[in-house]
């Protein structure tokens, strides 16, 4: 796969490119492949993954644990390309092609965790994939860091999960699947995940995946085209649980807690800030454990810039991310391999500011993750 | 490279969006619909349209037209056959 790293002028005539800075993927995805997980789960559930496996897949779409209810209509054509990775080694090779120096690895099945019905089985799905992620991903590639999954079906086995890894380097974040969720994420009901994370360091990420469901924001059944559907579910489920998560106050009562938001964009994030702002000079009544407005507070989060938004006028994507503080707070992601990708040299090649586009490029993530900045 | 049907057709392997290696893609006709189709979804162009296959932009073979965007058109390069080879003209 070719790869163009142009050189972008900076203002003392130096010529920066991609492979000059740190660049840190703030979302990738690693392939589980069910037989694998298998030799990780508690039993009865090992004897499902197995059966699970004998079952030919599509795209992010395996009956019995991310079954994708599609009822569209498949013409030929589209993207012939590999959309997957099923080893480190396939996943490092790809980064090395992106110059991508540091990665967070997310699932590819697991994103749908949260619509798993039987929630002993999804709180096994989780704890095995974490130890299968943990066994044959991070510990074989030092450069490819982990989101550790926990089932929202399950808190109290979540903290546990976040506990046994704690001190452990190798995990970065605990990821809250937020795809097809029943209960947003400001509910109470998941403070002691809150509190295991904060306790260990590790802050949290929200990330949701295309799919329709009975759920707030995905009852996008009436919509005919991935198109719609794909525009829709993840920003939404983003504002969705941000607003969830501020109603409840989860910001003011884990003070210490870092919070991010991945692959839904950025535009969604000023819009945000704004109208939540102009309901809170009528409303602070209903919201008194915020201790300063929502726009303030959300300044502190953290956001994957995925998928950057592409304006006729590309500028305007600079000025985008002035709105909420991007320059300090958006963080590079990829979504390597997945079909909606963006290529580092692509944000790279945005108008930014040399120093905001490192910061963005890599060392807002480093922030975030808490990951080593070399140099 | 392209042979569509004995007539070949050349294109760069570079794609406008994210300069992916849009030539990699797979060859197969696309959708229409308009005024101009009586309002029905017609598959047209079958084996004339390219897929890049970073973001499944197509664009139209012979002509470089980017189906998505009116204002996008990739350069063509003439092919000709002569003494038994394929020679693209830069």
């Amino acid at each position: 796969m070719a790869t163009d790293v142009s050189p972008r002028e900076t203002g003392g005539g130096r010529r920066e490119t991609l492979a000059d800075l740190f660049v840190v993927d703030a979302d990738v995805h690693v392939h589980e492949d069910p037989g694998e997980l298998a030799e990780y789960a508690d039993p009865p559930w090992d004897v499902a993954l197995r059966e699970i496996a004998k079952v030919e897949e599509r795209y992010l779409d395996l009956p019995g644990i991310s079954p994708r209810a599609e009822y569209r209509v498949p013409f030929p054509g589209g993207s012939n390309r590999r959309q997957i990775v099923t080893s480190a080694r396939e996943l490092r090779g790809g980064l090395d092609a992106l110059h991508v120096n540091r990665a967070v690895l997310f699932p590819d099945h697991l994103l749908s965790l949260a619509m798993v019905r039987d929630p002993e089985f999804a709180t096994t799905l989780a704890v095995a994939y974490n130890r299968w992620l943990y066994e044959r991903w991070l510990t074989e590639e030092p450069s490819l860091s982990g989101a550790l999954v926990i089932a929202p079906q399950n808190p109290i086995a979540g903290a546990e999960d976040i506990r046994r890894y704690a001190g452990r380097r190798e995990f970065v974040c605990v990821y809250l699947p937020a795809s097809g969720l029943k209960i947003l994420y400001g509910h109470e009901l998941y403070d002691p995940v809150y509190e295991a994370a904060a306790e260990t360091g590790l802050p949290v990420v929200i990330h949701s995946v295309e799919a329709v469901y009975p759920a707030f924001p995905f009852q996008l059944e009436q919509f005919r085209t991935s198109l719609a559907v794909h525009a829709l579910a993840h920003p939404l489920s983003m504002i969705a649980n941000l607003v969830s998560m501020l109603e409840t106050g989860v910001p003011i009562r884990f003070p210490e807690l870092k919070i991010g938001f991945m692959e839904a964009g950025t535009a969604w994030v000023p819009f945000l800030a704004n109208r939540l702002d102009k309901e809170y000079v009528e409303r602070r009544r209903e919201v008194p454990l915020l201790q300063e407005t929502p726009s303030r507070t959300m300044r502190r989060f953290f956001y994957g810039t995925q998928p950057v938004e592409e304006p006729e006028r590309r500028s305007d994507v600079v000025a985008q991310f002035e709105l909420f503080d991007g320059e300090n707070q958006a963080m590079f992601a990829s979504d390597w391999p997945h079909h909606d990708f963006d290529h580092p040299q692509h944000v790279f090649g945005l108008p930014f500011a040399p120093e905001a586009r490192r910061k963005i490029m890599g060392l807002n993530a480093a922030r975030f993750f808490g990951l080593d900045v070399p140099g | 490279m392209f042979n569509i049907r004995g007539s070949f057709h050349a294109l760069p392997n570079l794609c406008p969006h994210q300069r992916g290696p849009l030539c990699e893609g797979g060859v197969s006709g696309t959708i229409d619909y308009g005024p101009h189709t009586d309002w029905k979804l017609a598959w047209i162009w079958e084996g004339e349209v390219v897929t890049c296959p970073w973001h499944s932009l197509e664009f139209h073979i012979p002509t470089g037209q980017c189906v998505a965007f009116n204002d996008i058109r990739l350069r063509t390069y003439e092919v000709r056959v002569a003494e038994g080879e394929l020679r693209v003209v830069i």
